[in-house]
């Protein structure tokens, strides 16, 4: 069986960067599979401006920022694989996978890197009441046949859920000619950035109605029309606040999740607030030597800080490949606690020199004045301030010069003060 | 008093404009995308293009600086004319002086010859 | 085109699982047979909206139709799967008792089963429990037949009428018959396109409409009562819940709710049992919610988080609660298989092989010599072994392009699926005959490469490339270029 030191699995921001950093880290045996007939994944499509703010100081579209990676991968002469599917990982690292050259195949890898990407939350998994007809889409599915194919879904469209791809497609599809009627929230915030809402709704006069989710949808065979309601506290929709919309596309932005089922048929650990496997500091699962990261780990705002995560655990592989794992004295168990929806790493394997660890989360709800709180029991350990924190914004804090040797369990927090 | 929400990253700062005390920016970027807003606001542009004989039917494109906002659909209308022939480089220009502005229409994916 | 005054010997009406099914039997005699379906596919209504099962047939009313053909298709449903390449499972059915009372109605079934000539064995609570673990501490008792099964709906009506084609039926997708004249020695059948066929029987197989179609002839002495069933679906996982197909103890209402595996290893529960409309396909909240209910009193331990979809079907009840199966009294040459509600799935061969004997009779067909009951059989990454997909790799590589992630289908198979006989045309027939689509993603990552295959192979445009029926295009064009 063939073998390679470090295969990489999704060749997206993440896989790309982790791929780099193994590389410049001294792994030069590396090998990426991707399902794709291009490198980049998703970022191909995503031709919407806004990416590289963080990461290169300038402001470039998703195919740009993907081929400042892939030119860099192509210089390097790192190997990759396209139209290529892993169809199973084992807990020995061997990765079989399938593709037209070379048929059924199993390689063996000394390390995995786990870069798949995450899937939209479709209709069903809702359970959106009322018909099945023809017009009813992802985002992401509509922005792929809009951005890469060059054909819309529809004329007169409604979004459901403020997620930040039904907010660029809400700009895009008005800019390419349909009317975009209005976006439907359940929660009483949006869940996009800020700026998304500024520059893709108010721009174009698109009203964005809160606590409002869509109850029926109406149409044999194509969509003809969509009912809205009114929603209350429990999130149930309120009677009497019905409203006909007439539609010939309703775009779903619903929410993302973590394509990380070939961690879980692996044996992974799963993380059951992220859907992502459980990690360490170093972003490696609970099987040593597969590391995770990029959305499907969990679920990022930016790429820029999808890149960052992707260059990490490049370098954690490629350290552990290289030197070895270092050893480990213990292991704290980090939980997510007050107003959290998860947090990462869920543990830290801690080793002699282990000085710094960063954490990122996502709030459950918006803060305007956050005072973010890590303890060991009852015992604080940290605090940290953060003004306007909000649930579709990542939060990321680093906990450094605590001795960790002392800490039991870390628990992390938020309150509004 | 008028209040902004910066859309130069994602942070989305609040910024208020009372006269001409501005508060609420945390950068410099900030500070000028809130004095451009507050007298003529203007917005980086992305669509596609149509290609002849390349691998997809439509290249990527985006404008280099953010053109007048009033005037988005006005330079979709001339976006929707061009058509420009396989192959397709990163950063070939598509439109040039976009409203007599140094502005540029530039293409932001590969699209190879068939 | 056929001249004018050409006469079909048989004209059926409705490619569903029943009208494909007799199509299928026909097609063993000489002759000249038509199928004419209103859809842009065979089984788009009842036929591909159901639960399912072939079920033991223990349950109906002894020396109904129902009891009848549901017992005869039950036994000859192995040999039909193995012939057609469909998939087919014998899990046996348990039906679940929750109190004294509905342990005696238990009792009653199993007399019930006995004169059906059905096998079925009562089942005490340790008995249940033993072979159904997670099966509720409420349960008290159940009545297992080992002899019921599950199918694979989309593809057994679907092979039907493929089999049907490959021995010489035609079918007339998108035209729908709007009347029906009697003249001397045949009939003429009038369509939405104009068309008017001449045909000396007709099989009346439309569903839901089976009222409708008689009443162009004669006045029927039944009528369809619609009532919606709605479900949900769930994806498959690593571990397996349940092992049987589990039925609620009948009530005077109907089956009630039923927790079962499907032949792809997903899990479906349901159905409701609401009076409805005929084209009514809408889910609804509440409704659903009682399914819910139900499906946690069989199993608490149901893991409806994997929820990944809902769908609603509408059975094509009678007023007379029995298939109406044969020959019409006052019009010679019409032959009804209308009405066909639950078990018709099971009884489908049964009534294709019983109805299309009775037209053979009436016309003296020959047996057909060249008739082939097996169809051609499809390569798939799970009914092949690894060495042999990779023989069939070599010599077409579309097999090892993966489409669909979820249900691990490739390019090959999606291909072969449109250049069959009743081959796909459309995104839902791809989805039904292959499965891509029908996964946890739901297409949101293979709808585009579906699209592009189908435009590829079917030598249009992608705007031209149909969701389902005719104008449901799924995309237009911009502005770009024009």
């Amino acid at each position: 069986m063939k073998k390679v030191d470090l295969v990489i699995i999704g060749g997206g921001a993440a896989g790309l960067a982790s791929a780099l950093s193994a590389y410049s880290n001294g792994v030069k045996d590396i090998l990426i599979i991707e399902r794709g007939n291009h490198l980049g994944g998703i970022l191909n499509q995503c031709i919407h401006n806004g990416f590289g703010l963080e990461y290169f100081k300038e402001e470039l579209s998703g195919p740009e920022y993907a081929d400042r990676f892939i030119k860099k991968i192509e210089e390097n002469g790192i190997k990759y694989l396209l139209n290529t599917q892993v169809l199973g990982i084992g807990k020995d690292k061997s990765v079989t996978y399938i593709n037209s050259e070379d048929g059924f195949n199993k390689i063996n890898a000394r390390a995995i890197i786990f870069s798949a990407g995450c899937n939209e939350r479709t209709a069903g998994q809702i359970s959106l009441p009322g018909n099945r007809p023809k017009g009813v889409y992802t985002a992401g599915l509509a922005q792929k046949y809009m951005n890469i194919d060059g054909y819309l879904v529809g004329k007169r469209v409604y979004i459901l859920g403020s997620g930040d791809i039904g907010l660029i497609m809400a700009r895009r599809m008005s800019l390419e000619g349909a009317k975009v009627i209005g976006v439907s929230e359940l929660m009483p915030y949006s869940n996009g950035l800020n700026r998304n809402i500024v520059q893709c709704l108010n721009d174009f006069d698109i009203p964005l109605r809160l606590s409002n989710t869509v109850t029926k949808v109406i149409g044999r065979n194509n969509l003809e029309a969509i009912e809205i309601s009114d929603v209350d506290a429990n999130l149930k929709p309120i009677k009497g606040t019905e409203k006909i919309i007439e539609c010939d596309t309703l775009l779903l932005s619903i929410g993302l999740y973590p394509f990380n089922a070939l961690l879980k048929q692996a044996g992974c650990e799963v993380n059951p607030r992220t859907k992502g496997s459980k990690v360490n500091q170093n972003l490696e699962t609970s099987i040593k030597g597969i590391y995770s990261c990029g959305n499907v780990l969990h679920v990022h705002d930016l790429v820029d800080f999808v890149t960052l995560e992707g260059e990490k655990a490049g370098k954690c592989a490629a350290y552990d490949l290289i030197h070895h794992h270092k050893h480990v004295e213990k292991r704290i168990v980090v939980d997510a606690k007050e107003n959290l929806n998860y947090v990462l790493p869920n543990y830290i394997d801690v080793t002699k020199d282990l000085n710094e660890v960063s954490f990122s989360f996502r709030v459950k709800k918006p803060i305007s004045k956050g005072r973010i709180t890590f303890k060991d029991g009852d015992k604080v350990i940290k605090t940290i301030t953060k003004m306007n924190l909000i649930p579709s914004e990542m939060v990321k804090v680093s906990l450094n010069n605590v001795d960790f040797n002392e800490i039991a369990t870390i628990d992390v927090s938020v309150e509004e003060f | 008093m008028k209040e902004f929400i910066c859309i130069v990253c994602p942070r989305g700062c609040h910024i208020k404009v009372d006269g001409e005390s501005i508060t609420g920016y945390t950068c410099k970027r900030g500070l000028e995308y809130v004095k451009q807003e507050s007298v003529a606001p203007k917005r980086t542009v992305t669509s596609t293009v149509k290609v002849k004989n390349g691998d997809l039917r439509v290249v990527s494109c985006r404008t280099t600086e953010p053109i007048d906002k009033n005037k988005m659909f006005d330079l979709m209308n001339i976006i929707n004319k061009i058509e420009v022939e396989a192959p397709v480089k990163v950063g070939d220009v598509l439109l040039d002086n976009i409203f007599d502005t140094s502005a540029k229409l530039i293409a932001t994916k590969e699209i190879k010859r068939i | 085109m056929k001249d004018i005054n050409f006469v079909y010997d048989s004209i059926i009406i409705g490619g569903g699982v029943i009208g494909a099914s007799v199509a299928r039997y026909l097609s063993r005699y000489k002759g000249n047979f038509l199928v004419i379906e209103k859809h842009n596919d065979c089984g788009e209504e009842t036929s591909s909206r159901n639960s399912a099962i072939v079920h033991s047939g223990y349950d109906p009313i002894p020396g109904t139709q129902k009891a009848k053909f549901n017992v005869l298709g039950n036994k000859m449903m192995g040999q039909v799967c193995e012939d057609l390449n469909v998939e087919f499972l014998r899990i046996g059915s348990i039906t679940v008792a929750f109190s004294k009372e509905e342990d005696a109605i238990l009792l009653s079934l199993l007399e019930r089963a006995k004169e059906n000539n059905v096998e079925a064995e009562f089942l005490t609570q340790d008995q249940l429990r033993k072979i159904e673990p997670n099966i509720s501490p409420l349960a008290t008792s159940g009545l297992l037949c080992k002899s019921a099964g599950i199918v694979n709906p989309f593809t057994l009506n679907i092979k039907f009428m493929e089999n049907a084609m490959d021995n010489g039926v035609e079918l007339h997708l998108n035209e729908e018959v709007t009347n029906i004249t009697k003249r001397v020695d045949f009939y003429e059948v009038f369509t939405n396109l104009g068309n008017i066929y001449r045909t000396k029987t007709i099989v009346n197989a439309a569903g839901l409409y089976s009222d409708k179609v008689l009443s162009f002839v004669e006045k029927p002495e039944f009528e369809i009562e619609p009532r919606k069933g709605e479900y949900f679906v769930l994806d498959h996982f690593n571990t397996s819940f349940v092992k049987h197909t589990l039925f609620m103890c009948p009530t005077k209402v109907g089956k009630g709710i039923l927790v079962s595996p499907t032949t792809s290893f997903n899990y479906i529960l349901g159905p409701s049992n609401d009076l409805t409309y005929k084209e009514d396909y809408m889910t609804n909240t509440d409704i659903l919610n009682s399914v819910k209910e139900g499906a946690f009193k069989l199993i608490p331990s149901i893991p409806l988080q994997e929820n990944i979809r809902q769908f609603s079907g509408i059975r094509a009840n009678s007023s007379t609660h029995d298939f109406v199966i044969g020959e019409s009294k006052i019009n010679k040459g019409f032959f009804n298989c209308a009405a066909i509600m639950s078990p018709g799935l099971a009884s489908s061969p049964a009534i294709g092989e019983y109805v299309s004997d009775l037209i053979k009779n009436e016309l003296n067909l020959e047996i057909n010599p060249n008739f082939n009951p097996k169809v051609r059989k499809s390569s798939s990454l799970k009914t092949l072994g690894k060495d042999k997909y990779n023989e069939l790799i070599k010599e077409n590589p579309q097999y090892g392009k993966l489409i669909c992630r979820c249900e691990r289908v490739s390019e090959g198979e999606i291909v072969d699926s449109i250049h069959r006989n009743c081959g796909a045309r459309s995104v839902k027939g791809v989805k039904k005959r292959t499965r891509s689509g029908f996964g946890r993603c739901q297409g949101t990552f293979c709808q585009e490469d579906v699209v592009k295959i189908l435009a590829r192979e079917l030598n249009i445009s992608l705007d031209e490339v149909n969701y389902d029926d005719l104008g449901t295009n799924i995309l237009v064009e911009t502005r770009k270029g024009q």
